[in-house]
């Protein structure tokens, strides 16, 4: 149950890779990528959870939530959003000492330029596989920055009325106080599949640290269950 | 009780007099939701301040979103509904099955009992109010 999840049907880690960047790859730098952003031709058959700390990087999530989000919705990207984006990627160079986060958030904006005109492609090739792959890929990614943003909502633990079972393990492994750890989750986001999933983390409220972050497939799950039967 | 989405995220006033968080919750404007409970949050160290409609939300996750987001269509309170106690101050309304310790935790795991659970008592609550077809929403 407190297994971190690869999202197999949307070909990607939903947490960071533990492997740092390289100079002069940019794209290592976004340690949210799954083999640099390159999924179709390349693998990551080591690839490895871990316990990682994003209370650094959250600032920046914002930002970089909306720009992702208009890339999914087809919106267009304004001056203003990049502006932001590049903003709060500077932000985070006191945690990448060198230039690479700056080249980072200059590649940000062209991946989510390019994000656009993919969805707009795989569109027009009415629903393939690929761009239900692309689409589910971009919803995470919104997702994953809305969990990052503190925008997430509560659903046990801390900020809900519900108890949360794990606060005493979350506490005892990642630091703070038990009452002060909360699940949390995205929104939802429903693919052209009609696969229905939202992204579920755990939160110290008081630091904003993030830990834990799996995917939930929604109807996948309750399928799962009919099927088993039971009274 | 039933209630229509009149808006999908709080106004800036709103969140900073509730303490509830900012952005979108998952709900559609115009839909209906079937109310499962009410939580009244007292407000305090870890907790916001205001009344929240317990509902499944558009993605299947059963949790707690402000009533400043809706509008009520049928007002009845469920006659399944029992009053308890959350933290020293707060009070909710739900079917006693929801006051089971860790319910919605394992709820929102998929824990196999957690669900067969919530769907009986969807389905008390879709009954007692006429909603057809398993479906909470219009």
């Amino acid at each position: 149950m407190h297994a971190r999840y690869y999202t197999f049907n949307l070909g990607r880690f939903m947490s960071v890779d533990p492997v740092g960047g390289e100079v002069g790859l940019s794209q290592s730098w976004n340690r949210y990528a799954y083999v640099r952003g390159n999924p179709v031709n390349a693998t990551d058959p080591d690839g490895r959870f871990t316990f990682w700390d994003v209370a650094d990087i959250g600032f920046a999530a914002k930002s970089i939530g909306t720009l992702w989000r208009k890339a999914l919705s087809g919106e267009q990207i304004t001056a203003a959003d990049n502006f932001n984006a590049i903003a709060d990627s500077v932000a985070l160079l006191p945690i990448v000492p060198s230039l690479g986060m700056v080249r980072e958030g200059g590649k940000f904006i062209e991946r989510a330029e390019d994000a656009v005109d993919a969805v707009r492609a795989a569109d027009k090739a009415h629903d393939t596989a690929e761009g239900v792959r692309l689409q589910k890929g971009l919803a995470s990614e919104q997702q994953v920055g809305e969990i990052l943003s503190g925008e997430a909502k509560s659903i046990a633990g801390a900020g809900a009325d519900a108890q949360l079972r794990d606060a005493g393990r979350l506490a005892k492994k990642y630091g703070g106080k038990a009452e002060d750890w909360a699940k949390v989750r995205s929104g939802s986001f429903t693919a052209k599949d009609g696969t229905k999933f939202e992204i579920h983390a755990y939160r110290n409220t008081k630091t904003g640290k993030t830990v834990e972050l799996k995917t939930k497939i929604v109807e996948l799950e309750r399928l799962a269950e009919q099927a088993g039967g039971g009274p | 009780m039933r209630v229509r989405c009149i808006n999908d995220e709080l106004s800036e006033k709103e969140i900073a007099a509730s303490g509830f968080p900012p952005g979108t919750w998952d709900v559609t404007i115009g839909k209906e939701y079937l109310v499962l409970g009410v939580t009244l949050f007292a407000g305090g160290e870890n907790t916001p301040r205001g009344a929240a409609y317990k509902i499944e939300a558009d993605g299947g996750t059963v949790y707690s979103v402000p009533v400043p987001l809706f509008e009520i269509v049928d007002n009845r309170p469920s006659r399944y509904w029992r009053v308890g106690r959350r933290g020293p101050f707060g009070l909710v309304l739900w079917p006693q099955e929801f006051f089971e310790r860790y319910f919605f935790d394992d709820l929102s795991e998929g824990v196999p009992a957690a669900l067969r659970t919530y769907d009986k008592v969807r389905d008390r609550l879709e009954q007692e109010f006429g909603i057809l077809g398993g479906n909470n929403s219009q």
